[in-house]
Formats: structure tokens, C-alpha cells, sequence
């Protein structure tokens, strides 16, 4: 951390007062706007049933926004529905799929931005290509897929057909094209092989783009619906998603509850991000190019 | 360069660990998918498990959550083509429909006159106007779902609004039905008189009432250019326009406004009471006085949509589709009748049920009026055609350009031809 | 390079690219070429009877439309590519040329319009307005928070979670709370600002008239050339703001790894030399962020064909004909309709363009992106 990058000096605030006021401003504003939905999630959660259809404010300074006392029996009831089962199952499948992405995603990537081989092109085009394919189609097929494999209602069948994705491998292939290349020869001298530069040099330098790609994946995981549905056939596997689900009713009193559930459900991806939004932003440079 | 291999290799190895199986500890294992949550899911699962303990025939149902309708349909389709069913899933009568098409479900004519059915006597003694939406025009005739409950669409009012206003009753015709929220809208007050669920059960509801309907006389084929539809367009948009009705502004805001006193008439399903019933509870304003009456109608005789999903049975072995039925029938009697309508509010299928009901028809009157609708009304439902889930959108969108001025005409060409466009079993 | 390399690289690389390849050709090319075999058939749920290329005549109303249309596109493109190496007045010639040949494909489309599938080509059309609403907004605003927050300062780990909020909420949840903000209500938060500038109240998610539109009609009664002209919806520009409040955040985090992976003596350079802010911004930091830019362009427009959840969340029947965009039309022509056979036809179609639109996209940016 010695040198700290310049554009951060450079836009230090006791040098640009100015630049400050800006970036509260932008950043401020749009934080406040996003800010406002949780803080509405967090009122709707405390109002009873019948509140939840009578004060309906959307202005958070109307006394409408608010219950008229905290209504806490969201909270146990979303509680003691076991959403506990759900969350634990979530993590455990979200890590499976994160893993199994990795796995799959920054080999290719290397490949795809280090290496020349036969039909590159080619196969590169048919990789970026497979993300253009609208997902309404592929449900069905990738239903026979995993019933075929007898995956319906097993882990296996929530997690491997997202173990591979395109994005991903194009996301991390423009940050390996920008390693200099003489760490690579500086790590073919010292005799590494492929499997060992990746797990040596690229890995380390790639922290940035690879805590959000675990980020993003986690995310996706954790609030992907229909697949789920699709394949869970009993509560073995079910994630915290069907469990929110079920929190909506066709006569939507139930929208205290909803929140209370998302509340719980919204927990983990907030640690989640906290833990890995230092990694996100770091620079290449400080991990050790130099 | 090993390693990596080896690493595929354990890669694929976990993969291939875990294979599924299921314990076999009964006689015959039955699945059945619902879209219940919550109270109406706990009361489902009372249910089958009663059922399940006291069963002779060993018969174990498992009751599992599908998703909402579109959802169970998702999975449905996904199922029939991977061969992954349940023996028994809800669904609405155009789902049945598809289900059938692809061969997936049973024909339950016979069970139902079977011996393990029903008799004469005691067929007498369901809604017939239920019991008949099951029968699929498309598939001559062919029972390809069984209800065990039913909702209509039925109009709020508050009483003792309409007293303050000097009316003794209900409107009974459209016409009244204007003057009365004429009567209603006070700008200075921001009351309004009714406020519009655009919504296709809604609408239908409201074009039989004018003897209309959605489709032509043989029920075969859409018709939206008939008067009554025209009617109803004409109707709501010179009522919108004129400032005496609003439109819902979101969903539930009139479930609201009415507890709030803010509209004076809404039209709901009935399905919706108990939620009308704590709304007024907790309204800051108190309680009042309310009840449930059919829509107005120009009719003899008032008309009631009627709607619900039923349960069908998915194909399998004659021994388990006869358990399903026999689940099905269980649900059927009077006593598990009484105790799903005390949960689910729904309307129960038999009228002998009302006997075991009394002391809720008595705490809940304006369920009682409700319940008490299905004999004195004339009961109608909605097309069965195939692509009435698409038209149900452009009904709502016809309805919405007509609001905002278009020529009802021109609305109604248009749904017309949407319907047709969307009918029809095309590839 | 010498060949026993490129030879030894090659074995490397289809081992590296092995497991992702199998995944990718079992879960991504496997349903494309599924897809495309049921596009040939009569198939709701089950399949029934060959139709060969039925569908597809279904959708462009007649084989000669379809010729005029691939032929019209091509001209666009050769006539796009011949101004990139022509200069002066021939330049100006052929973009007039690609104009022209843009305005013929107006053309021809007006006739599927009136022959084909008019009902897949406004959903095509929704999906462009939704495109060209949300695509450059999120890029400009994703890259003025990553800008804002590539420094050092108090309250920055709060800031940074807040903005990417939006995108770790339910769905479901944000979409409550947007249709109360933008609901027709008078009393509803977006029409009291409305109000504040005497102005409204408006009906937001529920107005389905094109906002330009001349007569009161809302854009799915209005035909081919009057859908043009009377421009997306309130209802769309509304699902628009959601989509982009949504996912700015997302395109800020992507922009932060790029500003991230630019190295210290690019910076060190630039405030030797005195550059002013500016400069900074346009004549180093977006060049150099041009990779991440053209990855989030491409990634946006994808994205705009398969949006999905974001708009189905906020969808009112009342208005659902002029927001539903192609993803969402294909969703209910399968899940629906069960016209699987005409859904993979039009999905196929769909995946021809979305390919056709990045590829012209890479060719436009290829000259300008540097790595």
C-alpha cells in the first residue's frame, strides 16, 4: 500500500473541495434513491395485515409510511416457517455453483486470453455466442437435460447448469489480456507450469474481477425462481427463493410478511458484499505487479 | 497438466455421487401440487394429513408447493415433457385443457359414477353450475378436473353510506348503479362512487350481467364485438370520464379506499371477504356497516361469475389414479368441505355444507350473503377457449384505451381480433 | 509463432477450456439446437406434425419479405463499411446511402407489419425504445459512480453498498415499492413533484398512449408508421427508469474493476504534465476504460433482449401491449400459448438478431477500443 495511487491524490478533497461536493451530491443522491426502498421494506415489515392495506403512503414523512407500533409477528412468523432450512440450502447451493464456476470459468478465460491455438476464433465466437440465447428456450431442454441425468430434485441438477457461463469467461478474459506480459515469461523462466502460473499469477492479480464475479454468481444464485421450481420436487432442495415465494398470496395481505421475508433473505448478500467489496476495487497494481 | 485432469475427473465424480431415492414406507405414495401459501397452505395440510391417518387404503399423500398458477403451469409443462409428474396438480380449466392435449390426464367421468363415486342423490347436492366447468368442451365432454371450491366476483358496498345517501338497498340495475355513485363523489371529500378493477373476470362479470358473453352461442369461438361487451366499455368509460369512478391506482388500493370510506362500491372476488373484513377493522375511520349483493344486471335474473381452479389427475396406473380420486372424493364431503371453506374462505362445492357451517355463516355475514348468492343467481363462467390467458391481457388493455377516449368500436375490432389471433390450437 | 508451440498451446488449451466447453454445449448449444429443431414442427407441449419453415413464414408474412429485409441490412452494413474507409464526400455519400437503405428496411418491415407477425415486430419495437432508454443512461451514470467513488474518503463503504442496493433487493420487493412511487394516484410521490410544477397528474405504469402521440390512442392501436412516430410509452419510459435504477450500480462495480486495473503511471503521467480534469476523462481514462465500456454496450443490448424479471415484475395488464418487449412475447408464445414450435421460431429469429446487432456493434467499436 505504499504508493497510493495518484488519481486518488489527485482527487483528494483538501486539494478539490469542489470534486467533493460533486461526488456527495451524485453519489449521495442516488444512494438516498436506493436507500429509500429498503427503508420502505423495513416500515411495510413492522405493519400488521390490515395495516399493510390501509396506511399506504409511499412519503416517508407522512405518518401513513409508517405502522402505528412495530407489528413483530412478521418477523417470527417468516421465522418459524423455516426460512432458516431455506437459507442454509441457499448458501450451501450458491457455494457449489460459485465453485463449479470458477473451476470452469478462469481455466477458459486464460486460455482464451493467453494462449494461440487451433480454431481460437471460432470457439471463441461460439462461447460469446451462447449468451445470446434467450433463457425461455432453454428451460424445457435443460429440463430433459437433468431429468435424463436423473438430476430432478437433487443438488446436482440446481447447480451445474450454471457452472459454466459465457459472461464470466469474457468478463475475466479482458483483465488477463491486461496482466504484462513479462510476468509471464518472468513465470516461465522460473519453470511454472500452465496450471501453476494460473494459481500463482493470475488468481492473485485477478482479486478484483474475481470477487465480483463471485459476487455476481452469488447473487444470481441466491435470487434465481423459476429453475428452482422447476427442479426441487420436494423440500430436500428447496432455496430461500421458493421460500419467499411462498410469502405472496393472491389477496396480498401477506405483503408485511414478504418484506419481513426478503429482509431475511437480503442479510447474507449484504455480508456477502461487505466481505468482498474491498477486493472489488483494488487495484492490480497494488497486488504486486511491481 | 495431470492435475488438471484429475481434477475434471473429481469433478465429475461428485457429480455422479448422489443419486435420488425415495422411501416407499405405504402402499401407494401420492404427490399432489398446489399454489397454496400461508393459512391456506397450513389448512391443506391439516387436511391431507387427516386424510393420510385415516384412510383404509393406505393411501399417502404429500402435499407439495408448485408456485402461483403460472408458475405450477411452468413446472407442469416442464414436467410432462420430462416425465416428471405429480398425481395430482390445481389448475384453472384452459391449463387442463393443455394438459390433456399432451395426454397427461385422466378422465374422471367414471371415477365420478364409478363405485368408487358418487350417487344420484348425492351429485344433487353439488353447485351444478361447478360441477359442469369441469367438463371440457374441447375434449367432448371429458371430466378433466374435480373442485373442491369456487369463488365469484360479487360487488362491496357500505351500507351505511348508501343509508346517509337515502337509499334503502343495493343498486340492482346499471343504471341505478350510476346514480348512486353520482350520489357517492364528492370532489371536495375525495369520495368517487366505484372504482375500476380492470380486470377480465371483472369485465365478464359485468358483460353477462347484460346477458353478453365473451364468446359466440356454441362456446366455441371468441365474440367481443356483441352490444353487451360494447355496453359495459361504454358504461365504465362515460362513468370514468364523468369523474364518478377512478380507476384502482395499485393493487389492493381498493381493498382500501373502500375500508377508508374513500369509494363507495367495489367489485372483488369473493374470495377476498376476510381481507375486506380486517381492512374495516383496523380503518382509522371505524367501522361500518357492509354487505355483499350481486353485480346490478339488466338480466331477469342476476348473474354470477363464477371461477375457481379445480384439481386434476395426472395419468399413471389405474390403482393410483383411483387413490387420487379417492382423495379428491374425501375432499368432497361435507365435514373436510366446512373445515377448507373456515380456512380458505372459498365457497365449498356442496350445499350441504352450509349445515356444518352455521356457526361461521353467523359470524361472518357478509360471507353468509355471499354463500347464500349461489341459489338465488344464475351462475355463468368464462370461456374455456385456448389462448384466453393472452386475451385476458388485451381485455384489460382494450378497457384501459377506452378509459382514456378511444372509440369503444375501434376497442373492441381490436379485441376481437387479438382473440382470434390468439385462439385456436396453432403449433 | 513457431508451430510446435502454437501444436503444444493447442493441447493446453482444450484442456483448460474442456470443463467449460462440455458445460457450455450441454446447457447453452445443446437448447439452441433443440430450439431450433422444434421451430420446425407443429409442437405444443408434445411434438406433432414436420412443417419445415412454416413458422418462419409465419413470422416475416412471405419469403420475399424476408429477402428484402436480410438484403436491406446487408446494404446498411456495406454501405456503413465502405464511408469507414472513404473520406470527404464520398463518406458523406454512403452514410446517406446507409440511410436510405435503413429507410427501405422501414419498409419492409411495414409489410410484416401487414403480412407477418405484427405482434412479434411491436414487441421488437418496445424492445429498441427499452434498449435505447436504458443502455446509454446506465452507462453514463455507472461511470459517474465509479468515478465519484475511485477515491479515498469518509462514509465510502456505506455509499458503495447503497448503490449497488437496487440490484441485491427481491425484485419483487423494489417493484412494490416502485409502483407505489409511480402510481396514478394524485396523492403518489412521483405526482406530488408533478403537482409542484402544476403540472399532471399523470398515470405513469398505466398510460399506455405513445408519448408523442398525436391523437389520444394508445401505440397497440396505432399501425406500423404511427407506432414510429408516436414513440414508447409512459408505461415503458417508467418500466425504463426501473430497469436503469436497477442495474446502474452493477454497471458502477464493473467500471470500478476497469478504473481499478489502470495502472498508477498512467495518472502519475498525467498530473506531471499538468493535464486538466477534462483531458483526464476524455483523452485517457475512457480511452483506457474502453474495453470495459464495449464489454458493458455489448452486455447492455444482450441484456435488452433477454430482459425479463424487470419488466415482468412491473407489467399491468391495462397497458400490457405497449410495454411487453420480444423476451416477454416469447415468454407467453411458450409458457402460455404452448405454441412451442412457433416460440422457438421466433427465439431463433431473436437470437439472429441479437447476434446481428453485437456484431455490427464489435465492428463499429473494434477500431476504437484499446487495450
Amino acid at each position: 500500500m505504499g504508493e497510493k495511487s495518484v488519481l486518488l491524490k489527485t482527487l483528494t478533497w483538501r486539494r478539490q473541495p469542489l470534486s467533493l461536493v460533486l461526488r456527495w451530491l451524485t453519489v449521495g443522491f442516488f444512494a438516498l434513491l436506493t436507500l429509500f426502498p429498503l427503508i420502505w421494506m423495513g416500515a411495510t415489515a413492522l405493519k400488521s395485515p390490515a395495516e399493510v392495506m390501509t396506511r399506504l403512503s409511499a412519503n416517508p414523512f407522512n405518518p401513513q409510511f409508517w405502522p402505528t407500533e412495530p407489528w413483530w409477528p412478521n418477523f417470527q412468523v417468516v421465522w418459524l416457517s423455516g426460512i432458516g432450512r431455506g437459507l442454509l440450502t441457499s448458501v450451501f447451493l450458491s457455494v457449489i455453483t460459485v465453485s463449479g464456476l470458477l473451476v470452469t470459468t478462469i481455466p477458459a478465460a486464460y486460455a482464451f486470453a493467453r494462449l494461440e491455438f487451433a480454431g481460437k476464433n471460432w470457439v471463441y465466437s461460439a462461447v460469446i455466442a451462447t449468451l445470446m440465447i434467450p433463457e425461455t428456450v432453454t428451460f424445457i431442454p435443460n429440463f430433459l437435460t437433468v431429468a435424463s441425468l436423473h438430476w430432478v430434485d437433487t443438488w446436482q441438477g440446481m447447480t451445474v447448469p450454471f457452472m459454466a457461463n459465457a459472461f464470466y469467461i469474457f468478463f475475466l478474459n479482458q483483465y488477463i489480456r491486461q496482466i504484462p506480459q513479462e510476468l509471464f515469461d518472468a513465470a516461465a523462466i522460473d519453470g511454472a507450469g500452465t496450471l501453476r502460473t494460473i494459481l500463482r499469477l493470475v488468481i492473485p492479480l485477478l482479486s478484483g474481477p474475481l470477487a465480483t464475479v463471485i459476487f455476481l454468481e452469488v447473487l444470481a444464485s441466491w435470487n434465481s425462481l423459476l429453475w428452482p421450481l422447476l427442479i426441487s420436487q420436494s423440500a430436500a432442495w428447496r432455496p430461500v427463493a421458493i421460500a419467499l415465494a411462498r410469502f405472496t398470496s393472491e389477496e396480498g395481505s401477506q405483503l408485511g410478511l414478504r418484506m419481513a421475508a426478503s429482509l431475511f433473505a437480503i442479510l447474507p448478500m449484504l455480508i456477502v458484499f461487505l466481505i468482498l467489496q474491498r477486493r472489488i476495487t483494488e487495484t492490480l497494481v497494488r497486488s504486486g505487479i511491481r | 497438466m495431470r492435475s488438471l485432469l484429475l481434477l475434471g475427473i473429481v469433478f465429475s465424480l461428485v457429480l455422479e455421487s448422489c443419486s435420488p431415492s425415495r422411501p416407499q414406507g405405504h402402499a401407494i405414495d401420492l404427490t399432489f401440487w398446489y399454489q397454496h401459501t400461508q393459512s391456506r397452505a397450513q389448512a391443506m395440510e391439516r387436511l391431507i394429513h387427516q386424510f393420510n391417518q385415516t384412510n383404509p387404503w393406505a393411501i399417502h399423500v404429500h402435499g407439495e408447493f408448485s408456485g402461483n398458477y403460472s408458475e405450477t403451469f411452468s413446472k407442469m409443462a416442464a414436467g410432462i415433457a420430462g416425465g416428471v409428474l405429480p398425481d395430482l396438480v390445481v389448475a384453472y380449466q384452459t391449463d387442463a385443457d393443455v394438459y390433456r392435449e399432451a395426454g397427461a390426464l385422466v378422465n374422471l367421468t367414471p371415477f365420478v359414477t364409478g363405485t368408487a363415486g358418487f350417487s344420484t342423490q348425492e351429485l344433487a347436492d353439488f353447485v351444478p353450475g361447478f360441477l359442469k366447468q369441469d367438463l371440457s368442451r374441447r375434449f367432448s365432454g371429458e371430466r378433466l378436473g374435480w373442485p373442491i371450491n369456487r369463488s365469484a366476483e360479487v360487488l362491496y358496498y357500505n351500507k351505511d353510506w348508501l343509508h346517509r345517501l337515502g337509499l334503502s338497498r343495493p343498486p340492482s340495475t346499471w343504471e341505478e348503479f350510476a346514480r348512486d355513485c353520482r350520489l357517492a363523489t364528492k370532489k371536495s371529500l375525495g369520495t368517487v362512487g366505484y372504482e375500476i378493477r380492470n380486470d377480465a373476470s371483472n369485465i365478464f362479470a359485468q358483460v353477462i350481467s347484460r346477458g353478453g358473453s365473451f364468446s359466440t352461442p356454441d362456446h366455441r369461438a371468441f365474440n367481443f364485438t356483441n352490444p353487451q361487451v360494447r355496453a359495459t366499455f361504454a358504461f365504465l368509460a362515460k362513468l370514468y370520464r364523468e369523474g364518478f369512478a377512478a380507476k384502482v391506482a395499485e393493487k389492493y388500493a381498493d381493498q382500501a379506499d373502500f375500508a377508508n370510506q374513500k369509494v363507495l362500491f367495489v367489485m372483488d372476488s369473493s374470495s377476498g371477504i376476510p381481507f375486506y373484513e380486517k381492512a374495516i377493522k383496523t380503518s382509522p375511520l371505524g367501522h361500518f356497516a357492509w354487505g355483499i349483493a350481486p353485480l346490478p344486471h339488466s338480466t331477469a335474473q342476476p348473474v354470477l361469475n363464477v371461477y375457481g381452479a379445480s384439481i386434476s389427475v395426472i395419468k399413471s396406473t389405474p390403482e393410483r389414479e383411483l387413490a387420487a380420486w379417492r382423495f379428491l372424493r374425501w375432499m368432497s364431503e361435507p365435514a373436510q368441505q366446512a373445515a377448507w371453506v373456515e380456512a380458505s374462505n372459498y365457497f365449498p362445492v356442496r350445499f350441504s355444507t352450509a349445515g356444518q357451517l352455521t356457526p361461521y355463516l353467523a359470524a361472518h355475514p357478509p360471507f353468509a350473503q355471499a354463500f347464500s348468492l349461489l341459489k338465488t343467481c344464475q351462475l355463468e363462467s368464462e370461456p374455456v377457449l385456448s389462448g384466453y390467458e393472452q386475451v385476458r391481457d388485451a381485455i384489460s388493455s382494450a378497457l384501459n384505451a377506452v378509459l382514456e377516449g378511444a372509440p369503444v368500436t375501434l376497442a373492441t375490432a381490436y379485441l376481437q381480433k387479438q382473440a382470434e389471433l390468439f385462439s385456436g390450437s396453432r403449433g | 509463432m513457431p508451430s510446435t508451440l502454437k501444436k503444444r498451446q493447442t493441447k493446453t488449451a482444450y484442456l483448460l477450456l474442456l470443463p467449460a466447453l462440455v458445460l457450455l454445449a450441454v446447457f447453452a448449444v445443446f437448447p439452441l439446437f433443440y430450439t431450433l429443431v422444434v421451430s420446425l414442427f407443429h409442437w405444443r407441449i408434445r411434438p406433432g406434425s414436420f412443417v419445415g419453415l412454416e413458422h418462419y413464414h409465419e413470422i416475416f408474412g412471405s419469403w420475399d419479405s424476408f429477402i428484402e429485409i436480410v438484403l436491406s441490412i446487408l446494404l446498411v452494413g456495406l454501405f456503413l463499411h465502405l464511408a469507414g474507409r472513404r473520406a470527404g464526400a464520398l463518406r458523406v455519400v454512403f452514410r446517406l446511402l446507409a440511410v436510405g437503405a435503413g429507410g427501405l428496411l422501414l419498409v419492409f418491415l411495414g409489410q410484416v407489419w401487414a403480412k407477418g407477425d405484427a405482434h412479434f415486430l411491436r414487441s421488437l419495437e418496445i424492445t429498441l425504445w427499452f434498449a435505447l432508454g436504458t443502455v446509454p443512461i446506465q452507462l453514463i451514470l455507472g461511470l459517474s459512480l465509479a468515478l465519484a467513488l475511485h477515491a479515498r474518503f469518509r462514509g465510502k463503504t456505506a455509499l458503495r453498498t447503497a448503490i449497488l442496493l437496487p440490484y441485491i433487493l427481491p425484485l419483487v420487493a423494489s417493484a412494490s415499492v416502485f409502483t407505489l412511487l409511480f402510481s396514478l394516484s394524485p396523492q403518489s410521490p412521483a405526482n406530488q413533484v408533478l403537482a409542484f410544477f402544476h403540472l399532471g397528474p399523470w398515470q405513469w405504469l398505466k398510460q399506455p398512449q405513445g408519448v408523442f402521440s398525436a391523437d389520444q390512442l394508445p401505440v397497440y392501436f396505432s399501425d406500423w408508421w404511427s407506432s414510429w412516430t408516436a414513440g414508447p410509452s409512459l408505461a415503458l419510459l417508467c418500466i425504463n427508469l426501473f430497469n436503469t435504477w436497477l442495474y446502474s450500480g452493477y454497471y458502477a462495480l464493473v467500471f470500478a474493476n476497469g478504473l481499478a486495473a489502470i495502472p498508477a503511471e498512467v495518472f502519475e503521467a498525467a498530473s506531471l504534465e499538468g493535464v486538466s480534469k477534462p483531458q483526464l476523462l476524455f483523452r485517457i481514462l475512457l480511452p483506457l476504460l474502453s474495453p470495459t465500456t464495449f464489454f458493458l454496450t455489448i452486455l447492455g443490448v444482450v441484456g435488452t433482449f433477454k430482459a425479463f424479471s424487470s419488466i415482468y415484475v412491473l407489467r399491468d395488464a391495462s397497458t400490457a401491449s405497449a410495454v411487453d418487449p420480444a423476451s416477454v412475447m416469447i415468454f407467453f408464445t411458450f409458457f402460455r400459448e404452448v405454441r412451442y414450435g412457433y416460440a422457438a421460431a421466433l427465439a431463433v429469429v431473436l437470437f439472429l438478431i441479437i447476434l446481428t446487432v453485437t456484431n455490427a456493434q464489435r465492428r463499429l467499436w473494434e477500431k476504437r477500443v484499446f487495450y
